[in-house]
């Protein structure tokens, strides 16, 4: 060990805010893959003497003597859960808490019938997703286009992107005239369509590759969908 | 093929510290939970033990590995503190993280920070919790009788520590026997903690409840014949360790005939001869009970049983040494410890144990520190001085540091510059200070999150005030 004094070593100075920022960020970041792999280990898990190749983080070992990241699969696929450029139901569910947002809540909690488009339609309903079920429990805003909204019949797609739906059962409570909250809503899924094309162009993982082109995939069919409802 | 070393990078040291702390730290505290093992066999383990849980943990990590190792090297030493030496690990090393993360040798510098603090922690740390902490703990010895130890007190220190270790509920039911039958021993915790294999019977599929003290020593035997009705007169035991039968008659034995009486049955008269005088032996000596570490054959426990001598076997060797050594020390106490399962009952027994073995730990000499190697000092601490658990002494030492950090901000500043300017490697006191003041605070959460215990609360307050105790 070198042996020579250093004079930064002990000369300690307090970082700066935005040091802070991505101290407290990397910190976070480490508790959770810390408690993460607390928790396998007390479920029976096995920890390893290697370490991720991609991540570096200390990889576990299950009954069956699967390895496993918990940085690479669990901790990032949880934050993409919640990262609306990689998961559709997470861009929906910010659409519909900006479209929320946006509009005069009422106070008066009557339930008729025809505030509640989902239940009528038989939609799939985003409960599981929280920023929408919490738009589901809040207040429903003024029925602006009511009766000839809920006529839109929404085409089913295909049962690999159930997501999109509640997009086009959404649409009948916003107003058909140029919505601020529609042009935001595509503004923001261009945006994540421009960012996750960039993404795949980088991308060197193929499990990455996948949820990017889904993610694109979707982010054409919303755009499409909200293009729909800009010119009825 | 040589193995190459490879440096560590204090970022993989703190993230494998960092997850066992995440392990123990739910078992952490007067409200931590505990943890249930299950075996393929279907053994089962509950416990709160640092130790236990992190040795039961399949581990291969070789950083990981030694760290347990030290943990149950530290338990094995001081019977406690083993959740809390994880905890101030992890916390040490993210504030030795934080104070290198500038620097252009991180690794080196950290070693450094680290020696610096070892070499703190055994010189100026030791003279602030005689000086600063200590005065405010209570002592075991009574004052009124000096040599003796305040019941009152061991009383409450063992209730204390038996809450960290098992449930409420049953921590008071143990904790009450413990006393008791310290009480009975003259509170001579040493011999107790040396002989409590012997001194422990567990019992499963009762409920704690049932656990109690019986007066005398409980003999624990794996085969045993009837004892014949006599009258209530004292017993005379003997105490074995070898076969008491001529060995030619074990079976397994070649017996090879020789001289001019070959006959096998003259061999076998001969030898039933001697197994006779040898129960003559034992009855002229009035022996009517043997203690037999061993197993006696059968021809051998036939004879006795005639004599009318009940035999014992298998006899545990902790036993039969605390048999030995009785007869100086009056009429003996056992413990009983009851508990519904195997798993209950072990971890009560566990917790006695470990209490026992931390009272023998404070109750020793070696706790006097350097301070009376030195000159000139007469504030020794105290021995069997102890602290209110619940983050008494965290929180203590946290504000004496603190109060020392605070006061010699402006007049150690220029000490500090003189010998930084001497020998620029070495940290200066006041750094080193603040970095074991800043370890202390996650302890501090992880008492002052459980707040339902008022008395961890109006501590916390009470420091942070200033207040003394």
């Amino acid at each position: 060990m070198a042996l020579n004094a250093d004079d930064d070593d002990f000369e300690w100075t307090p970082p700066s805010e935005s040091e802070m920022k991505v101290i407290h960020a990397q910190r976070e970041r480490q508790d959770k893959i810390s408690k993460l792999m607390g928790a396998y280990l007390l479920k029976g898990y096995k920890m390893l003497g290697e370490c991720c190749e991609q991540c570096g983080t200390i990889l576990l070992q299950d009954k069956q003597k699967k390895n496993y990241c918990v940085a690479c699969q669990e901790l990032d696929s949880d934050v993409d859960k919640d990262n609306p450029a990689l998961n559709a139901q997470a861009a929906l569910s910010q659409v519909r808490e900006r479209q929320l947002a946006s509009q005069p809540v009422h106070l008066d909690n009557e339930a008729p019938s025809s505030d509640t488009p989902l239940s009528i339609t038989g939609q799939p309903r985003p409960e599981h997703c929280e920023g929408a079920a919490s738009g589901l429990r809040g207040p429903l805003p003024p029925p602006a286009n009511p009766s000839p909204a809920l006529t839109v019949t929404p085409s089913f797609l295909p049962t690999s992107t159930p997501s999109i739906q509640p997009v086009q059962v959404a649409a009948p409570i916003v107003a058909p005239a140029p919505h601020p909250a529609l042009s935001s809503a595509e503004d923001a899924v261009l945006h994540k369509l421009r960012w996750a094309t960039q993404e795949l162009q980088h991308s060197a993982s193929v499990e990455a590759s996948i949820q990017l082109c889904s993610l694109i995939r979707s982010c054409a069919d919303s755009l499409r969908s909200l293009k729909e409802l800009h010119q009825s | 093929m040589r193995l190459q070393p490879r440096c560590l990078q204090l970022d993989s040291v703190l993230q494998t510290v960092s997850v066992l702390e995440a392990v123990i730290r739910r078992s952490f505290g007067p409200d931590g939970g505990q943890v249930l093992f299950t075996r393929d066999t279907g053994q089962t383990l509950l416990t709160r033990h640092g130790t236990r849980i992190l040795t039961a943990l399949r581990v291969e990590h070789p950083l990981a590995r030694m760290v347990v190792e030290c943990v149950r090297r530290h338990s094995s030493v001081t019977g406690d503190g083993s959740k809390t030496f994880v905890l101030l690990l992890a916390s040490l090393l993210r504030e030795i993280q934080k104070h290198t993360r500038k620097a252009r040798q991180e690794g080196a510098g950290a070693k450094r920070l680290a020696e610096a603090l070892l070499a703190f922690g055994l010189d100026e740390l030791s003279d602030v919790i005689t000086v600063a902490v200590a005065p405010h703990g209570s002592s075991l010895s009574d004052p009124h009788t000096p040599g003796q130890t305040d019941t009152h007190t061991l009383c409450r220190l063992l209730s204390a520590f038996l809450h960290t270790r098992i449930s409420p509920t049953h921590a008071e039911i143990i904790s009450q026997l413990t006393c008791e039958l310290l009480s009975h021993w003259s509170c001579h915790g040493d011999f107790i903690n040396e002989h409590f294999p012997a001194l422990h019977t567990a019992v499963s599929g009762f409920p704690i409840g049932c656990s109690r003290l019986l007066e005398g020593q409980v003999i624990h035997a794996d085969f045993s014949t009837p004892l014949p009705l006599r009258d209530h007169g004292p017993i005379r035991a003997l105490a074995v360790t070898e076969p008491l039968e001529p060995s030619l008659l074990i079976g397994g034995t070649v017996l090879e005939l020789g001289g001019a009486n070959r006959e096998i049955e003259s061999v076998c008269v001969r030898l039933g001869r001697r197994l006779d005088s040898v129960c003559v032996i034992l009855q002229h000596l009035g022996v009517s009970l043997l203690l037999s570490s061993v197993r006696q054959s059968e021809a051998f426990l036939a004879a006795v049983g005639r004599y009318g001598v009940c035999v014992l076997e298998c006899v545990c060797e902790d036993d039969l040494t605390l048999f030995s050594v009785l007869k100086d020390r009056g009429r003996p106490h056992s413990l009983v410890v009851c508990g519904l399962t195997e798993g209950q009952t072990e971890q009560s027994v566990c917790a006695v144990r470990d209490a026992l073995h931390m009272l023998h730990t404070t109750w020793g000499p070696k706790h006097r520190t350097r301070a009376t190697e030195r000159t000139a000092r007469t504030d020794v601490m105290e021995p069997c001085c102890v602290i209110s658990v619940g983050g008494t002494f965290e929180f203590l030492l946290h504000h004496t540091l603190l109060q020392r950090k605070h006061r010699h901000t402006h007049s150690e500043c220029g000490c500090v510059t003189l010998l930084q300017r001497q020998d620029r490697s070495f940290p200066s006191s006041p750094l080193l200070r603040s970095i074991v003041e800043k370890t202390l605070c996650p302890t501090q959460t992880c008492y002052y999150s459980f707040t339902s215990k008022e008395v961890s609360c109006c501590v916390y307050v009470s420091i942070a005030n200033g207040i003394s105790l």
